[in-house]
């Protein structure tokens, strides 16, 4: 767990980060990934991968993601465009690796990325991974997916059951790695103290709807919070690698750990 | 994996094709000796239980499917460590893909053809509860003989659905998409019906009806938008042709053909229309004379009542789209009269016959014309006027077009059939057949190809040479390794196939004299249709390589650090024995660069460049004396040419060991 802390609007705020990554109970090996990296102003880099390809490609794509990344990034981002650069040069990476390595063809991964700052949180999104506001009063799904489901969702054409449904829900339609380029969904917006934000993989929202994740968040917080989501998620058969990262606002005052 | 023998059967070859999940190789069934096709699953995705426990029970839902349309399933097996690989049936060809890319749009009747059969392998699929789920050009493949199969049966199934759980594949093309598996919605052989329509589209326009920037940008045209009509694309396409393709790609599958066999119908009702009896049919070879279904004929009827004077010159296909213009002007004109007869069917009845049923009914018959006929003998209906079921009042007249007899005929296909059956039905027509023995992967005694193709319109006592298989099967016999033989060694080695030996060329080589050093087939290819194979012999060493020395140079460069990373970096060897070697690699800056030349003669040129830009120009000096030269290692990479071509220019840095 991280806990970065900053100034904010007078009182002290302390952002708490928590990660856990399960390999769920039907695969043999997690291609998922996390990151998480304080950064020098002020704000906290946190990241999801679900690698795409199979077994070490996958594994490999992930990893080389979150490690370009976090590298790229050099404990410093700015402003949007400098996020979503660092996650076209994972993209690049992972593209030159699998060109050179035939175990490693068409390898790619999802990228869910997102800098916190005290007011304000940038997004960078590739893939099906997903990045929720949990705000006081209501869950906000940050990204669309990018799936031929997802996408369909956001466009209207499916409802959100037909997509939860969609036999090719897990088919992507984006992903970072597999071709030199790649587009990249950022979004920049106003963050407040009460905002926690979830990143997640597929493996959790393959099995658990935005109300179950809702309905947690309202009981829960910090590890509580990511280890119940997990649990669920395995108690409805974990299909597949699960990976939660949750970031927290609390002031510095007062008992703030997880419990 | 080349080189590998799988399952102590299957001897890895050579890689031809790769796909998301697999890779695919040709290899040599070494019990059976015959070449196949194995499909090796992706290790990466060989310790994923559930990705091999489809792979496999989809492997043998396929070998459960036997067509010739359909690529044979005939194996599926595992090895250590963590192979597991499918055995198929090698198709020597290409991809529809491949032909549309070079090709389209491509002849109508070519692409119903094509189409015509991948529907007739649908068929056999779905008869047994398998929907392909992912047709598309580079699932169909093109036989050499023209034979068209679909491939990749269930495998599409494994890589596509949810039941494999989360393994997050990348979206391939949905530019083939059904609306409703773009919508996650049951899909069923409908689905595979619009594909085909797709590709049919494809086919006959060379552009796809719906396109787009991002596959979901395409995927909801294929939800919402009206596929362009074809013949507006294309106004040669008949109506007919349009209405089927139009028909395929309903958005709802109700309203697309219920099955491929129904689809089938339609584009072989163009493909073989029965002629007017009073106008040749128009295309250019004449189309066969087939029966058609009832309902067909009353359309058809219809049509010679109304002129379509607009439609000069076009593909009899215009048949079914007129049909259904008839259709209207027939269910007016009951409106208008009040059914009191209806019209007997007579066709196949001798006139007489005819002329007595129709009387009973209260008609009167007239012969309005004769029309030659494959299987109706001579003076017998070969149609009617208004057709049978149609509903006239009495008195009125029939007009009827009685077989002049197969003057000319549309040959009937008899491959697969075998050779004594074949040769009955030929020459039953009038035909005359020839037999030649083949080997081939059929049967023997199996026709395996006719010459003139089936449909083919001919001469009553033609010649048809037919085919036939021997038994011992050409993809069983496959080329012999010739290389390193002398030519009577080879002579030897083809003599128990029927493959000769074409008078050899020769090139310089350092092979031994009079060896092969090429062959064309290639070795271990399948004699499938091959009589002849060339060879290329060895006649030595060049003459100039010979009496030049031979050098072995170390060139060593350091690329500066100012050079950006991944750089290219290029070589290019000239020597005057005309031999020039390329050298290609990716560098990055400060890295050491070794480079090992074989070159010929006193001096050599050598051209190198970073990302584009030329560096200086350096040769090569030999530091051996001029000799005959027996090198012994290595040899030389490129084959020498005849005579010198160049001779070393000028140069500025003398010496090999450069750094640059």
């Amino acid at each position: 767990m991280w806990a970065v802390a900053f100034a904010g609007g007078g009182t002290r705020i302390t952002v708490r980060t928590y990660g856990r990554s399960h390999r769920g109970l039907r695969r043999p090996n997690n291609e998922d990934a996390y990151l998480i990296r304080p950064l020098a102003d002020d704000g906290v880099l946190v990241a999801v991968a679900d690698g795409v390809g199979g077994g070490p490609a996958g594994q490999e794509a992930s990893r080389l993601a979150l490690e370009t990344l976090d590298g790229a990034v050099a404990g410093k981002v700015t402003d949007i465009a400098l996020l979503a650069s660092a996650v076209s040069l994972a993209n690049r990476r992972i593209y030159e690796s699998s060109q050179r390595d035939d175990a490693l063809a068409g390898m790619g991964t999802t990228l869910t990325s997102a800098v916190i700052f005290p007011h304000r949180l940038l997004v960078a999104h590739v893939g099906d991974s997903r990045a929720y506001q949990l705000g006081e009063e209501q869950l906000v799904r940050l990204t669309v997916d990018h799936s031929l489901a997802g996408e369909m969702e956001a466009l209207g054409e499916l409802s959100a059951e037909e997509a939860q449904n969609h036999p090719n829900r897990h088919v992507l339609t984006r992903v970072v790695g597999p071709f030199d380029h790649v587009r990249i969904d950022v979004t920049d917006l106003p963050w407040t103290a009460r905002d926690r934000l979830l990143l997640c993989t597929d493996g959790l929202t393959a099995v658990l709807s935005d109300h179950d994740i809702w309905e947690s968040s309202r009981r829960f917080s910090g590890w509580d919070l990511v280890d119940s989501l997990i649990a669920l998620a395995l108690e409805r058969g974990g299909p597949d690698n699960i990976t939660v990262v949750l970031a927290e606002s609390v002031p510095e005052q007062g008992d703030s750990h997880g419990r | 994996m080349v080189g590998n023998v799988l399952g102590n059967r299957y001897e890895v070859l050579e890689r031809i094709g790769t796909g998301g999940m697999s890779l695919v190789y040709r290899a040599r069934d070494i019990t059976l000796n015959r070449l196949v096709a194995v499909k090796i699953l992706k290790h990466q995705w060989a310790e994923d239980p559930e990705v091999v426990r489809r792979f496999e029970q989809e492997a043998r839902a396929a070998a459960s499917l036997v067509d010739r349309h359909i690529v044979q399933v005939y194996d599926v097996g595992r090895d250590e460590p963590d192979i597991h690989y499918m055995v198929m049936e090698l198709v020597a060809g290409e991809t529809l893909r491949a032909k549309i890319d070079r090709e389209a749009p491509l002849p109508v009747r070519t692409a119903l053809e094509i189409a015509d059969q991948v529907a007739q392998g649908l068929e056999v699929a779905h008869a047994r509860r398998l929907v392909h789920r992912d047709i598309k050009p580079q699932n169909v493949l093109l036989g050499p003989n023209g034979e068209v199969k679909v491939t990749d049966f269930g495998i599409a199934y494994a890589a596509t659905t949810g039941t494999l759980v989360n393994t997050g594949s990348l979206l391939g093309t949905v530019q083939y998409l059904s609306p409703e598996q773009a919508r996650g919605k049951l899909i069923g052989p409908q689905s595979d019906i619009y594909s085909l329509g797709v590709v049919l589209f494809e086919m006959l326009t060379g552009r796809l009806p719906f396109e787009g920037d991002t596959p979901i940008g395409v995927a909801i045209k294929h939800l919402q938008d009206e596929p362009p009509r074809i013949d507006k694309l294309r106004p040669d396409v008949p109506a007919s042709v349009a209405n089927i393709v139009e028909r395929a790609l309903s958005k709802d599958p109700a309203e697309r053909y219920q099955s491929a066999h129904a689809m089938r119908l339609d584009i072989e009702r163009v493909l073989h229309p029965e002629p007017e009896p009073e106008a040749k049919p128009a295309l250019g070879t004449q189309e066969p004379v087939e029966e058609v279904p009832h309902r067909q004929r009353v359309a058809q009827s219809k049509r010679a009542a109304k002129p379509r004077s607009q439609w000069p010159g076009i593909l009899v296909g215009a048949v079914l789209g007129l049909g259904v213009l008839g259709m209207g002007a027939y269910a007016f004109h009951r409106w208008l009269n009040p059914p009191i007869v209806t019209v007997p069917n007579v066709i196949g009845k001798p006139i007489q016959d005819a002329r007595v049923m129709l009387k009973k009914h209260g008609l009167a018959a007239m012969v309005a014309g004769r029309a030659s006929s494959q299987r109706i003998l001579p003076n017998r209906v070969v149609k009617e006027n208004p057709a049978p079921g149609t509903r006239l009042k009495s008195g009125e007249t029939v007009s009827l077009v009685l077989s002049s007899g197969p003057t000319t005929l549309a040959l009937p296909g008899v491959t697969q059939e075998s050779y004594y059956l074949a040769k009955q039905s030929l020459e039953a027509l009038g035909l005359r057949v020839h037999m030649r023995a083949v080997a081939s992967g059929q049967p023997g005694g199996t026709v395996v190809r006719q010459l003139p193709a089936a449909g083919r319109v001919v001469a009553e006592g033609s010649v048809v040479t037919l085919w036939v298989s021997n038994g011992a099967s050409a993809s069983q016999l496959v080329m012999p390794n010739l290389i390193g033989l002398t030519m009577p060694q080879a002579a030897r080695l083809l003599q128990h196939t029927h493959v000769t030996l074409a008078s050899p060329i020769s090139e310089y080589s350092t092979e031994p004299p009079n060896t092969v050093i090429d062959q064309n087939p290639a070795p271990y290819s399948s004699l499938d249709g091959v009589t002849t194979v060339s060879v290329t012999l060895s006649h030595g060493p060049s003459p100039v390589s010979a009496s030049l020395p031979v050098n072995h140079s170390k060139v060593r460069w350091i690329i500066p650090k100012s050079a950006p990373p991944k750089s290219l970096f290029k070589v290019v060897v000239t020597d005057p024995a005309g031999n020039e070697e390329i050298f290609y690699q990716q560098v990055n800056p400060g890295e050491h660069v070794i480079y090992h030349v074989v070159w010929y003669g006193t001096q050599a040129q050598m051209v190198v460049s970073l990302n584009g830009r030329l560096l200086p120009a350096e040769s090569l000096k030999s530091t051996v004396s001029p000799s005959p030269s027996p090198s012994p290692s290595p040899s030389p990479s490129s084959t020498p040419s005849g005579a010198p071509s160049s001779s070393p220019s000028p140069s500025t840095t003398p010496s090999s060991g450069q750094s640059g």
